[in-house]
């Protein structure tokens, strides 16, 4: 047995363990506070709101709407998020009857969204207007895929884009031919590198956790709406142990048992 | 070099420009090199996972398996349960034929759940708990002072980090001195994309000096060049004239 576990327990991951607990635990306490009928309040984001005027836009134009989930597979966090933002996406589209195209870099990620989709036309009570053609995989490589999207832009001129996931090289090539198509645009990612072109390119940007909270946002769920709570007051929580943090780190220097603490081996 | 090569320098001249005719505006070339390009990596791809992810990890374990393969049953001696994920990836056929589709959907949500539940702990591990501590800074400096490790960086650093962190605090209106706060973390933001962006700019700029040297710069890949890269101008921009004159000709004054 190393000598860091007790009883097969790593005592050195006990920070993880702890800042797992506390915010499972916030989940769960919101999550009790909204079935009890609390309401919880989430500040306005612009690049959420303009949504709904893109797809107003593409419904007026009778022009489809482009979304593109990111590159990655399903089991990443930005992929998983985006795929929560299609489903209500989806719906409204459903609902205003315009076209929705969906560009899939992963099979797996195609057949998840042409789930979302199809429940979304159910939901919004046009299922006949579901069309399982349109949620598309171009291909498993990166530049093969901005490629045929890219096509995809220049060919159906969908009025408006939407680039919600995670993103690498190929973001720019996206965005661009977007822009030069006039396309309304509207990308959210956590990937930083990323970020910079969107924000020259885009009409609207979410950065980072905006990616996550949109979700919440857009659904109403209440499950996703106590996270985004959790997630809210974990924040404040780590703005708190940072700002300790540097103050004992500033006096003990490398025998700061408080940094030390939080040492994952 | 061999006859595949040399053809293989030429074809890669080809499709280089046939794609940067997009630059020029969407035409019958790049459409042309772009199915070819998504074609060949679907084909590739399908390739691949046949035989470097599906036969040795899944097939070829059960397949030697049934056989009694003396040494798959010494790699693998619970082969068996291979006939799990098998089960599991046949399901998503389901899809094809409307009465079981909806079978479909247990291998994803597997997926989907599995994944989230294992990359939690790496997640909390890497992204919260390592950051937090790395965001701890010693304001006085670990060494001597630089441009970055001295009390004044770190001490903008750290603000800055709260700053950024106060923005992505969803639960109350940004006003007030929140508001302020908040502002500030996004200016923040805006100076690290700004240099972010100068900095992937420069990485974009040397792989397109990179592209254009392979093609125009002779080397023992490219004996040939410039020729495949100047055939290749002369060739693209010959075609696109065509089309262009095909699908806008003269109007009947004009010559």
């Amino acid at each position: 047995m190393d000598a860091s576990e007790t009883f097969g327990f790593h005592t050195d991951r006990l920070s993880v363990l702890l800042f797992i607990a506390v915010f499972f635990g916030l989940v769960a306490w919101f999550l009790w506070r909204t079935r009890r009928g609390a309401q919880f309040y989430i500040r306005r984001i612009p690049g959420i709101d303009a949504i709904e005027d893109a797809l107003g836009r593409a419904t007026e134009m009778g022009r489809p709407v482009l979304y593109v989930p990111g590159v990655e597979e399903m089991y990443d966090i930005q992929t998983i998020a985006s795929v929560l933002i299609l489903g209500p996406v989806a719906e409204r589209i459903a609902r205003y009857g315009a076209d929705l195209i969906v560009s899939c870099m992963i099979p797996f990620v195609m057949t998840v969204s042409q789930e979302v989709v199809k429940q979304s036309y159910s939901n919004a009570g046009r299922p006949e207007a579901f069309k399982q053609d349109n949620i598309r995989y171009i291909s498993y490589e990166q530049f093969a895929f901005a490629a045929g999207t890219n096509g995809i832009m220049m060919r159906e001129r969908p009025a408006t884009n939407f680039f919600f996931g995670r993103f690498y090289a190929e973001s720019l090539m996206l965005a661009e031919t977007g822009l030069q198509t006039g396309a309304v645009q509207i990308a959210a990612t956590a990937e930083i590198s990323q970020l910079p072109f969107f924000i020259v390119t885009c009409d609207f940007t979410l950065l980072g956790e905006e990616l996550f909270a949109a979700s919440a946002y857009l659904s109403k769920e209440p499950k996703l709406l106590s996270t985004l709570k959790a997630a809210d007051w974990t924040k404040v929580a780590v703005i708190g142990l940072i700002l300790i943090g540097v103050v004992t780190h500033t006096i003990w220097a490398d025998a700061d048992p408080f940094f030390n603490w939080f040492t994952v081996k | 070099m061999s006859t595949a090569e040399i053809v293989g320098t030429w074809l890669a001249a080809f499709f280089t420009l046939a794609i940067l005719s997009f630059l020029y505006k969407d035409n019958p070339l790049y459409k042309f090199a772009e199915h070819v390009f998504v074609g060949v990596s679907a084909g590739y791809q399908l390739v691949r996972q046949t035989f470097d992810v599906a036969w040795p990890n899944l097939l070829q374990p059960l397949w030697g398996g049934l056989h009694r393969d003396v040494d798959t049953l010494k790699a693998h001696p619970q082969w068996a349960f291979y006939s799990i994920p098998l089960a599991f990836g046949l399901l998503m056929f389901a899809r094809l034929w409307k009465p079981i589709a909806h079978l479909s959907r247990w291998p994803m949500s597997y997926i989907v759940g599995a994944f989230a539940g294992t990359s939690i702990i790496g997640a909390a591990s890497a992204d919260l708990v390592i950051q937090v501590q790395s965001s701890m800074v010693n304001l006085r400096g670990t060494g001597p002072w630089t441009l970055i490790d001295n009390p004044f960086s770190l001490a903008l650093s750290t603000f800055g980090l709260v700053c950024a962190l106060i923005y992505f605090f969803f639960s109350k209106e940004h006003k007030g001195a929140l508001g302020v706060v908040a502002r500030i973390g996004v200016y923040f933001m805006m100076v690290s994309f700004g240099g972010s962006f100068g900095f992937t700019v420069m990485g974009r700029l040397s792989l397109a000096v990179g592209r254009a040297q392979s093609l125009l710069v002779r080397t023992p890949l490219n004996p040939h060049a410039p020729w495949p890269a100047l055939v290749g101008v002369v060739v693209v921009t010959a075609l696109i004239v065509i089309w262009e004159r095909k699908i806008s000709p003269p109007s009947a004054g004009e010559g």
